[in-house]
């Protein structure tokens, strides 16, 4: 594990440097110091506030990202086995991805109602990197293999079911840790349209009263949250690329 | 001729028309009150009607966006070839990458407005950010996948680090550079938008603002769907370029 | 056993397929507009069941010749014809087999899932004994349950070859693939490699760089001449099988090898003697 002494210095560096930044006021009211930040949980009340928020909106997050990633393996799935689809689903699953959530959040809210809600918005942020990831690795990757599953008179079914699926799970796994702050954003996103609990939540209150600690104190749990999964999906995808592309 | 090239245009974008259609059933059946969900064809017609506004604001939405989305992608490889190198700045990188990509946009805002003011130098420094996390993971992925082969041959030739770098690491971190360009390239046009939304400054966001202030949702989902628009085609452009780099490279 | 020829080629000619070129003309654009040309009228008739290997200097568009006839390139002219057909009927029937320079296993599966992958591409349920007899018969059988990452390029080639012979193949493409061998180890899979041939009656295509191997296997011995790749000189192998290490000590062997070699140095002495010039004359 000698790769993690470096990035626990790194990470020890850019909090000291913050707390730094904090405290001397250099970048003013904004970027409060981690002391301010941690005076936040000092609180009973407000600890049990944040660890409620937290767990509904890790949860929403993580419906979003599983929702997300059988999106994104359906669409490419379907891309690479039947090539012809493929303009038209590639098109789509942009547009979608291209709609601004402030134009549709407040349908999505009658649509699918409040708590549905940041769970749509995880899933729609999320199931883009898979899918472009995969979409990638599909259209570009394990050319020689293909040449041979060509020559020995494979099926183009059967080539993507022994070749390519094994193959694509290194860039799977890639795309699933690139997207998993996505769904936690995403799912903070979606409470702030009008979810009754949630970080995101907190977040807009704190905004609106102007209470600056406690806003990044939601954020900073944002944060462990997505750090949290990057880190274990990263983790996964080493493996995977040890087992899957030699 | 001309059915070959309609034949062409209809296998893009079948998708995109069935999910006009659904827009358009969704309307008739839920009877949305007009302010929150318009239908189709008033859309259009809103478009119709004001062409020159909706292109000249997605004109300066795509740049701020385009300006955005370089940048940070650069920055972000720049950043993952520097932890290449040294693994200290990678130790102090990284975890500051994944911090700043965590942190939920919509604070992003009222922090960088404070700093920076309500202008254009904040927008582009907030999609900046945005764009440079995903070409900071993918090319410290490409740079970290090179075979440890083409690494030894390097040292056997008594390359210098520097050498290594441009000879080797470099044209395997090009094809996830560009990747990751395509990833984050609608993403820029949207938090162009909203950061326009939540400043006033002009662009598709202000004319959106503008029209929910008038509650005139027309106008207003005229420019989200400009706005959509704007960030399919500029995917669209990074997609080609992407195979063309592709295509040089292999 | 010496089986009179002409019986053991009947034999031999109600397997394997038969090979037909004509008029192969093919180029490629290089960047920056300039066309080079891979082959230019090249003809080839295989026979069914011999074997034929072909030899010839680096970038006479050997490699090229074989992707054609395996149907992963198309002719700008010519025809390439398998059995009277086009190549990818052959392909589409499961026919071909071949064992290229570029190893293409898959790395998450082992040697004995890797040699049984035809199989498995071709629909049908692998045959497990004969799966097992290849990985032996190339010396991997302790390694069965490794995967390719573990194995030395020289044990990836020889499970590509053990891979290549899978599907009893019509047809046999084999492109170097004794190259990352030793000698001993070479020497052996090439006895292995007749014995199969003859009880499979195969076609079969084997480019190689030793002459030596190619005048011990084949029945036919191809030269080629780049710039453009082209058919330099051909010779026939009568030499009685089977060719045993006693063979290639013969009188006989030696002659042919010697005269294939000699055509060799000739076709090379065509662009290969202009590089050594050019070479020494930028020498301080």
């Amino acid at each position: 594990m000698k790769s993690l002494a470096p990035k626990l210095v790194g990470a020890a560096i850019f909090l000291v440097i913050w707390e730094a930044i904090g405290r001397s006021g250099w970048l003013g009211e904004s970027f409060p110091s981690l002391t301010q930040i941690g005076a936040v949980f000092e609180r009973p009340a407000a600890r049990e506030l944040f660890v409620r928020a937290l767990r509904v909106t890790a949860s929403s997050a993580l419906v979003a990202l599983s929702l997300g990633a059988l999106l994104a393996i359906l669409l490419s799935f379907v891309a690479a086995v039947l090539p012809k689809l493929e303009p038209g689903l590639d098109a789509l699953a942009s547009c979608i991805y291209a709609v601004p959530a402030i134009a549709f959040g407040p349908v999505l809210i009658l649509l699918s109602g409040p708590e549905a809600t940041p769970i749509v918005l995880g899933t729609l942020s999320s199931y883009f990197p898979i899918h472009v990831a995969l979409s990638s690795q599909l259209r570009y990757g394990a050319h020689a293999q293909h040449e041979l599953a060509r020559t020995l008179g494979a099926s183009r079914f059967r080539t993507f079911a022994l070749v390519d699926v094994p193959a694509s799970v290194p860039a799977f796994l890639d795309g699933l840790r690139l997207a998993a702050p996505a769904a936690v954003l995403g799912a903070v996103l979606g409470e702030w349209f009008g979810a009754p609990r949630g970080l995101g939540v907190i977040i807009i209150s704190a905004l609106q009263n102007v209470r600056i600690p406690q806003m990044w104190a939601a954020a900073a749990l944002c944060v462990m949250c997505s750090l949290l999964a990057y880190f274990a999906l990263t983790e996964a995808h080493r493996r995977a690329v040890a087992r899957f592309a030699g | 001729m001309g059915s070959h090239w309609i034949a062409g245009v209809f296998s893009r974008s079948w998708g995109i028309l069935f999910a006009v259609l659904l827009w358009d059933a969704l309307v008739r059946w839920h009877g949305f009150n007009v302010i929150v969900l318009p239908d189709p064809l008033a859309v259009i017609r809103a478009i119709g009607s004001e062409w020159r506004v909706y292109v000249s604001a997605a004109g300066m939405t795509l740049a701020v966006a385009v300006a955005g989305l370089v940048l940070g992608s650069v920055l972000g490889a720049a950043l993952a070839v520097s932890g290449w190198v040294s693994r200290i700045v990678a130790g102090m990188v990284a975890p500051a990458a994944l911090i700043v990509r965590s942190v939920p946009f919509i604070i992003l805002i009222p922090i960088f407005s404070r700093l920076l003011g309500y202008n254009l130098t904040m927008v582009i420094v907030v999609v900046t950010l945005l764009s440079f996390f995903p070409s900071f993971v993918l090319v410290s992925s490409g740079l970290g996948a090179l075979p440890k082969a083409s690494l030894d041959l390097g040292l056997v030739f008594g390359a210098s680090r520097i050498r290594m770098l441009v000879n080797i690491a470099l044209p395997a971190a090009i094809p996830n550079l560009f990747a990751s360009i395509r990833l984050s390239a609608s993403r820029a046009v949207l938090g162009a938008m909203v950061a326009e939304f939540l400043t006033g400054i002009d662009g598709l966001g202000k004319l959106f603002l503008l029209a929910r202030g008038d509650l005139e949702a027309e106008r207003a989902f005229a420019a989200a769907t400009v706005a959509a628009a704007a960030a399919v085609a500029l995917f669209l452009v990074a997609g080609r370029i992407e195979a063309s780099v592709h295509r040089r490279m292999n | 056993m010496n089986a009179p020829s002409d019986v053991a080629a009947l034999a031999r000619a109600k397997a394997g397929a038969t090979v037909e070129l004509a008029g192969i003309t093919k180029r490629f654009a290089l960047r920056r507009g300039e066309v080079v040309t891979a082959l230019e009228s090249f003809g080839l008739s295989i026979l069914p069941g011999s074997f034929v290997a072909i030899v010839g200097p680096s970038g006479c568009g050997k490699s090229t010749l074989l992707r054609l006839i395996a149907g992963l390139d198309r002719a700008d002219h010519g025809s390439v014809r398998i059995d009277g057909e086009p190549p990818e009927v052959a392909a589409t029937g499961h026919r071909i087999g071949v064992a290229f320079q570029d190893h293409a296993l898959l790395p998450w599966l082992t040697v004995h899932q890797n040699v049984s992958l035809p199989f498995k591409l071709a629909g049908m349920p692998a045959d497990r004994s004969r799966v097992e007899t290849l990985v032996a018969m190339v010396g991997l059988a302790e390694f069965a349950e490794a995967r390719p990452p573990q194995l030395s390029g020289g044990m990836r080639q020889r499970v590509s070859i053990a891979r290549s012979l899978a599907l009893k193949p019509d047809l046999l493409l084999l492109d170097e693939p004794f190259g990352a061998l030793d000698l001993v180890t070479r020497r052996a899979l090439n006895l292995e490699m007749q014995r199969v041939w003859e009880s499979l009656g195969t076609t079969t295509l084997l480019i190689t760089h030793s002459v030596d191997e190619a005048v011990q296997l084949a029945d036919r011995v191809v030269v080629m001449a780049s710039r453009p790749g082209r058919v330099h000189a051909t010779f026939d192998s009568h030499l009685a099988r089977p060719r045993t290490r006693a063979t290639t000590q013969g009188p006989e062997f030696t002659a042919l090898v010697r005269r294939v070699a000699d055509a060799l140095d000739d076709a090379m002495s065509g662009d290969g003697a202009q590089h050594v010039r050019a070479m020494a004359s930028r020498e301080p």
